[in-house]
């Protein structure tokens, strides 16, 4: 029966048990570093000794209040947002969920967790974590009950209509919580900022390639695996680009299989990488001659049309210069675009094709004139596409709106925004009925005031 | 076995085990090794219709569990068809990871197909789950672009490329399925098959069963008429004389074509799109001949009249040389 066990995944075998066997990422707190580990630590065992005074002053204060006039009565205190959560922000696989469990292991405590999995609207999020966390009695702090942390992962995962009131509740949850809370997340997220506003952010680095390189070869040493040269884990390792669980990962599917690393598979082991894309773009506009040339490199590259469409259009301007170029460039692409309109609307993906000729060879092909300018050429991200002309208020303002009416952006900005800057412009009544709903700051009225 | 298999060809001789897998050597040969050891990484199969990753991703759970494959038990299989939204995720899925697999059994298998159609909230929910209960249940998430996976989920995994089927390893499949079946394909009718399968496995199989239909003997006209293609220099000849400039010869030539091999229009306008990247016309030309084809393919899609059209297209091809 033994032999049926399943040996677990190298990625969970080495998973650090202990902050002492981990290679702590380097992070950066308000511009500083710091010390990842020492700032975790210190963070819990401040929030235990402060949450302590502040439960004895409230026990005060309720006994006062219990005594006291209506007149007399005072509030309770809280602890301030910064000491209560702390999140951190950082790419995938570099250990930011790991360090929570280590702490949690090295402290004696036990961790609540809610991620992605869970769904987090209102309810559920309370049902899940209220309970341990808001409990005043003293039996919370009986010696034989663990202390807990809790840990509120991938919160960028977080979704409008299906998590819907998550936000709120966890800002509820840090204001009133017995326990410290620490969240943890891949990127900025817009409709995350009023939680991000409040509570203390630590940007964690990947980690470096020498350190990466350094545990790499303990594991493989660990499962007596010695075919792999010195060069190829570096070469994993740079692939990877500080993503240590990527890199275990890889290093079991090279390891197997044969004595020695297979490298032709190695080079097929590639994520998706923001590198390879840029090399698509550049050599698409620099090097192809021929549409033929430009379908085989659409044909190749691992990216889908709608991916790669964005890309060469948010770049065209970058690569051309030429009026007479340009007018061709975005001709055809608008031609490209206007297919790409008729297979959607028909679902006919027969016309698939002439959309790849338009936009990969029809634009990059435009390029008549040779260019004065040379020298290294930068490739823009499509991702701003569309937000790049939006300042953080407007930002903010579409995303009230669009927290009470979930309807999406840019038909909020070309139909929902003008009509409510008329509305909240005909009168001091309206203004005041509207910033109230929508709960607006000064800033976001000053947006619906028209000029 | 007394009834009759009755299976489309692609399911009948689709590799039971990774010993029957030909082509994707190296990545076989990983995927055994993983098998052996009964200990997997999660995984995913990325690379073009055809290549083999589903039939893989199945001929390894079969392996791992010697024939007793219980399906909802030991593993489960989604595909685009099965709702695969947040809420699925958040619970069906969830629970499938979350209990333990059957005794005897190392772990359970979830394999994800065309795991990059769901949405970015749905791989959001399942990033967290593949880790937690790693334990009891490995994923396998097949995708054609890998890009549309987000970062998190293909850091969890070992990313697999398929790459398409060379036309050796298309030819030897056609060959056992063809001796199996009882049906002959000459060498003429092999080259076609491989030619308008495009390195895709499962349509060149899909395409000798219609074929088999037809007859028992194949030959390239049965293939071609099939596929619904035209023999490349037909086209050729109709296009050069075209851009010679004579209208109705290059009509009477488009008429021809119909009739003998009862085209579409728009497989007509497919088989002239297929000839444009090797013309001996300039880049421009080739563009512009592009936006032309696309333009008539949209108008017979919305139901115009395929004389008309077809007519309309040759003459605009006549003008563009001109």
């Amino acid at each position: 029966m033994a032999e049926t066990k399943a040996k677990l995944p190298w990625i969970e075998k080495y998973r650090p048990k202990s902050l002492k066997d981990m290679a702590i990422p380097s992070a950066k707190s308000s511009g500083h570093k710091v010390n990842l580990a020492e700032e975790l630590t210190n963070f819990v065992r401040n929030f235990f000794i402060e949450i302590k005074k502040i439960n004895e002053i409230n026990k005060e204060i309720r006994n006062h209040n219990r005594n006291a006039t209506e007149k007399d009565q005072k509030e309770e205190i809280r602890l301030s947002f910064e000491k209560s959560a702390i999140l951190l922000e950082g790419k995938p696989g570099i250990g930011k969920t790991s360090i929570v469990y280590a702490l949690a292991n090295d402290l004696n405590m036990d961790v609540i967790e809610t991620n992605a999995s869970d769904t987090r609207t209102r309810d559920a999020l309370e049902r899940k974590l209220n309970e341990t966390t808001k409990s005043r009695g003293i039996m919370d702090f009986a010696k034989e009950s663990r202390q807990k942390l809790i840990l509120i992962d991938e919160v960028d995962g977080i979704y409008g209509t299906k998590d819907r009131g998550a936000v709120p509740t966890i800002l509820n949850l840090i204001e009133t919580t017995q326990f410290p809370i620490i969240l943890c997340s891949n990127e900025f997220k817009q409709g995350l900022q009023s939680l991000y506003q409040k509570i203390k952010k630590v940007e964690v680095q990947p980690l470096s390639k020498l350190e990466a390189i350094k545990i790499a070869s303990r594991v493989l040493k660990n499962e007596k695996i010695s075919g792999i040269s010195s060069g190829e884990i570096e070469a994993i390792v740079e692939k990877n680009g500080g993503d240590l669980r990527a890199v275990i990962n890889d290093l079991q599917a090279i390891a197997k299989g044969s004595d020695f690393p297979d490298v032709v598979l190695l080079n097929n082991l590639h994520r998706d990488s923001i590198e390879e894309i840029f090399s698509l773009i550049r050599e698409l506009f620099q090097d192809v001659k021929t549409l033929k040339e430009a379908r085989n490199l659409t044909d190749r590259s691992d990216v889908d049309y709608n991916f790669l469409y964005k890309w060469v259009s948010e770049n065209l301007p970058s690569f051309m210069h030429v009026n007479s170029d340009l007018a061709n460039a975005w001709e055809n692409l608008s031609l490209a675009d206007e297919i790409f309109g008729r297979i959607r609307k028909n679902m006919y993906w027969g016309l698939l094709p002439y959309f790849y000729d338009l936009f990969a060879g029809g634009v990059t092909l435009s390029k008549k004139e040779s260019d004065s300018r040379k020298g290294f050429v930068r490739i823009k991200n499509p991702q701003y596409f569309s937000s790049t002309t939006l300042n953080s208020a407007e930002k903010s303002l579409l995303e009230k709106i669009n927290r009470k009416y979930n309807i999406p952006q840019d038909e909020l900005m070309q139909d929902f925004l003008p009509f409510l800057q008329v509305l909240s412009s005909s009168s001091r009544k309206h203004q005041k009925i509207i910033s109230d709903w929508f709960e607006l700051d000064t800033k976001e009225k000053k947006m619906l005031k028209s000029d | 076995m007394s009834i009759v298999d009755r299976r489309p060809w692609v399911e009948k001789y689709r590799p039971r085990t990774l010993d029957d897998v030909v082509n994707q050597k190296g990545i076989i040969k990983r995927l055994k090794q993983f098998v052996k050891d009964t200990s997997m990484p999660h995984l995913i199969f990325a690379g073009p219709a055809g290549t083999g990753k589903t039939t893989s991703a199945l001929a390894m759970v079969r392996d791992i569990f010697k024939k007793e494959m219980l399906p909802n038990v030991n593993y489960l299989e989604l595909n685009a068809s099965d709702a695969r939204g947040i809420d699925v995720i958040r619970t069906y899925i969830k629970d499938f990871a979350k209990a333990r697999p059957p005794v005897n059994t190392p772990f359970k298998i979830l394999i994800l197909d065309e795991a990059d159609n769901m949405t970015a909230p749905a791989q959001q929910a399942l990033r967290r789950t593949m880790e937690k209960y790693t334990k009891n249940c490995r994923m396998i998430l097949i995708c054609n672009y890998s890009n549309k996976l987000i970062p998190p989920i293909q850091s969890r995994c070992v990313v697999f490329r398929f790459s398409s089927l060379n036309n050796d390893d298309i030819k030897e499949r056609i060959k056992l399925i063809a001796s199996n079946e009882q049906i002959k394909v000459n060498p003429g009718g092999l080259g076609a098959l491989v030619d308008v399968s495009r390195g895709d496995c499962r349509r060149a199989i899909n395409y000798l069963q219609s074929c088999a239909t037809i007859s028992k003997e194949i030959d390239q006209d049965i293939v071609l008429c099939i596929a619904g293609e035209v023999p490349p220099d037909k086209i050729k000849e109709m296009l050069t004389i075209a851009f010679e400039g004579q209208l109705s010869f290059a009509i009477k030539l488009l008429n021809d074509l119909i009739r003998n091999y009862g085209l579409s229009g728009r497989n007509i306008i497919k088989n002239i799109h297929r000839e444009v990247y090797d013309m001996a016309i300039s880049e421009d030309m080739k563009i512009e001949l592009s936006k032309i084809l696309a333009e008539f393919e949209y108008r017979l899609s919305q139901g115009a009249t395929e004389e008309i059209q077809l007519q309309a297209l040759l003459a605009k091809i006549v003008l563009l040389k001109g």
